[in-house]
């Protein structure tokens, strides 16, 4: 018997084998195509000497963006954009996501898609849109830029706020997302755990806290990974408010716009390729403290054992 | 031969028209939209074209200055000098001046198809009902100002924005903000004299609020600046294109004058556009691109292309065909016909700068530094050494050798 289960559990194993492959492979192939691929061509580029024919490896191209007036100032941008959008992003995400579940119905199901239909307009439109929200004359919002005493749209958009209006913008297009993701999570919870809870005395708002946050946790970790991927690229924003000439914003504000300039004004396609690589190792360092901090692929078990 | 060419909806339809009267030669065309094609812009394109070593445009117009400049950077190898196939004499008619950015040690890298010189557009129907008589120094342009902020509060007589700041007000002063020195220099000095006199002059026109600073294409300037607009320093076309078809204020009331002058100085204008025709030294008969730009440019035809065009042909026998074809269409627009004024001011743009000069965004370095000193009320004069700064900055990393 032992050996029949041996030979079935054996050849189980490999029958099942070839399916995981078979579900990763159109995954894998793009990944490679779109991912790998460019990411082997950016990091060739970024070592090459782009003076001479021969191949010789140099860091000339790294040196010559660090050297750049706007390097620092970039990255300045850059990081308080993150700072910024980040956790903001968490809270409002979780916050919506938990009002949203506690009390279900069908005004949640109508909210769920107001929360989401931003994010369905393409990113460059709703920078658009958002452009006239800055403009204090023709603002929906017109009374509050009012108060601060901002007039018009130069007073809003430059400067030390550009990072707040980035944010903005970025949390109106990429929140709604989430929420409803977060939202699936949270009705994911088992009723048993909640029936539990309730019959324990729980009320609502320890319901939230104690019961629901802790088993939804790892999502928060799962969101911010993806979202320094796609912050430490930030682009289409700051570009279309620069080259709309609304405000004063620089056209090298974050680090791939200067990667940009460096490619499709200069001709430098090293130097861009140089501050790509920088940009995807900060964010692979970032993403890399996330999951150990978090121990974001750790097994219930293992975490159990601990 | 068949030539690609890359150009808007504007210019298109000449080069088709073109082709259809010339039989040996096939244009393949590339239609430019917002300034692009397929998300690349002509620099670009030439880029990723150098890149795989095939596939340049043969023909290109360029409406952005700044990208004729950005094409002759050493490391594109993009233009050709066509100075052996445009004749001489096609070269003469020219304005004095109106070629100059085309013009490089001896050779010629574009024709111009049109001049956009700014002028001093002023409400005539406000004006006279003011009593005000419109000034012909700057001098006097700063004292009608005050009395403006005085007497009408809430009207403007310009604009400081990124674009008119500079182009409108520093340039016509000869603030040397980018003039060319060899192949490879560039001079920038906007701490001198000719730059200080007119920060000084416009600052408390700033302060008194009688200089806008917003942008004149913002969603909100059409209800809030233009229909309390008294005058603005502002290019050829603004009329047409601002006043008419973006603000929508009202016919006959608008006329052009030339720009202010500085004492004993001609009435030195900048320039806000004004598109160009290169060759790609690809092109597989620059001789055929040559003649086509060269009829573009210049056809004096009646109903030749530069005769129905809505810009100011830069071409100076062209320029009463034109004229007499409606201006464009905008004729009937304005108060007092202006084509005297253009004519006056084509031959007026100070040749020290020019948008072609630079492959950077000099509006944007300029409304960094001293648009947004003016909009937060502080001194234009001390941020001059800023804008210095920026422009120094980048054309550095645009490969130039700054000198001061």
């Amino acid at each position: 018997v032992p050996e029949i289960a041996e030979r079935f559990g054996f050849g189980a194993v490999k029958r099942t084998q070839w399916h995981p492959y078979l579900f990763v492979a159109p995954y894998a192939l793009f990944a490679a195509i779109f991912g790998l691929v460019p990411f082997i061509y950016a990091l060739y580029l970024s070592l090459r000497d782009e003076n001479s024919e021969s191949y010789r490896l140099t860091l000339d191209n790294f040196l010559a963006a660090a050297h750049d007036f706007r390097f620092i100032s970039a990255y300045q941008n850059m990081a308080s954009f993150l700072l910024l959008w980040l956790p903001t992003l968490v809270v409002v995400v979780f916050l919506a996501a938990l009002l949203l579940e506690a009390r279900a119905g069908a005004v949640t199901t109508s909210l769920r898609i107001l929360y989401y239909l931003p994010g369905a307009i393409a990113g460059s439109a709703s920078v658009l849109v958002w452009l006239f929200m800055f403009d204090p004359p023709v603002s929906p919002f017109g009374a509050i830029w009012k108060l601060l005493n901002w007039q018009d749209v130069n007073q809003v958009v430059s400067g030390g706020h550009i990072a707040l209006v980035v944010t903005l913008i970025a949390l109106s297009t990429g929140a709604g997302g989430w929420i409803v993701i977060l939202f699936g999570a949270i009705r994911g919870i088992s009723q048993d755990i909640i029936d539990a809870a309730r019959i324990d005395g729980c009320g609502l708002l320890r319901l939230a806290w104690h019961i629901k946050l802790p088993l939804i946790r790892r999502y928060a970790a799962f969101i911010l990974i993806l979202s320094v991927a796609s912050g430490t690229q930030v682009f289409a924003e700051p570009q279309i408010i620069y080259s709309t000439h609304i405000g004063f914003v620089d056209p090298a504000w974050s680090p791939n716009q200067l990667a940009y300039i460096y490619a499709f004004s200069y001709g430098r396609f090293g130097v861009s390729a140089a501050i790509s690589i920088e940009v995807l190792a900060i964010a692979l360092v970032l993403a890399l403290i996330l999951i150990l901090r978090t121990r974001f692929y750790s097994s219930e078990l293992a975490r159990a054992s601990d | 031969v068949t030539l690609s060419v890359w150009a808007d909806t504007q210019r298109m339809p000449g080069f088709q028209a073109y082709e259809k009267s010339h039989s040996n030669v096939h244009i393949n065309p590339i239609t430019v939209s917002g300034g692009a094609v397929n998300g690349l812009t002509i620099v670009q394109r030439v880029l990723l074209d150098n890149r795989q070593n095939s596939d340049w445009p043969d023909i290109a117009f360029l409406g952005q200055l700044n990208d004729l400049a950005a094409l002759q950077r050493p490391n594109m190898n993009y233009l050709a000098d066509i100075s052996n196939y445009v004749p001489k004499s096609v070269v003469n008619n020219y304005p004095p001046g109106v070629l100059a950015l085309c013009q490089r040690d001896g050779k010629l890298y574009c024709l111009r198809n049109d001049v956009a010189a700014n002028v001093l557009w002023y409400n005539a129907t406000l004006m006279q009902q003011f009593g005000y008589q419109v000034p012909s120094t700057w001098s006097e342009y700063q004292q009608l100002g005050l009395k403006v902020a005085k007497e009408h509060p809430g009207y403007t007589i310009g604009n400081l924005n990124g674009r008119y700041g500079h182009d409108a007000y520093f340039w016509p002063s000869q603030c040397a903000e980018g003039t060319p020195v060899g192949a490879n220099g560039i001079k920038i000095n906007t701490t001198s004299q000719n730059c200080k006199r007119m920060a000084e002059l416009l600052q408390p026109l700033v302060d008194a609020k009688v200089i806008a600073t917003d942008d004149p294409w913002s969603a909100s300037y059409p209800q809030k600046v233009a229909p309390k607009l008294l005058m603005m320093p502002a290019a050829n076309w603004f009329a047409a294109y601002g006043f008419k078809d973006t603000y929508k204020l009202p016919e006959k009331q608008w006329a052009a004058a030339n720009m202010p002058t500085w004492p004993g100085e001609k009435a030195w204008t900048g320039e806000e556009g004004g598109g160009v025709y290169v060759i790609s030294k690809h092109a597989s008969s620059i001789k055929a691109a040559a003649d086509l730009i060269t009829w573009m440019a210049t056809d004096t035809s009646p109903n030749g292309f530069q005769a129905s065009q809505p810009t100011y042909p830069a071409y100076g026998p062209a320029v009463e065909l034109w004229a007499k074809n409606g201006e464009g269409t905008y004729g009937s627009y304005y108060a007092k016909d202006p084509a005297d004024v253009f004519g006056q001011v084509a031959k007026l743009i100070w040749p020290g700068y020019s948008e072609g000069n630079v492959p950077y965004d000099a509006d944007n370095a300029f409304a960094l530094t001293m648009t947004a000193t003016a909009a937060q009320g502080g001194s234009l004069v001390e941020s001059l050494p800023k804008w210095q700064q920026r422009l120094s900055d980048l054309a550095s990393a645009a490969g130039y050798q700054v000198s001061h």
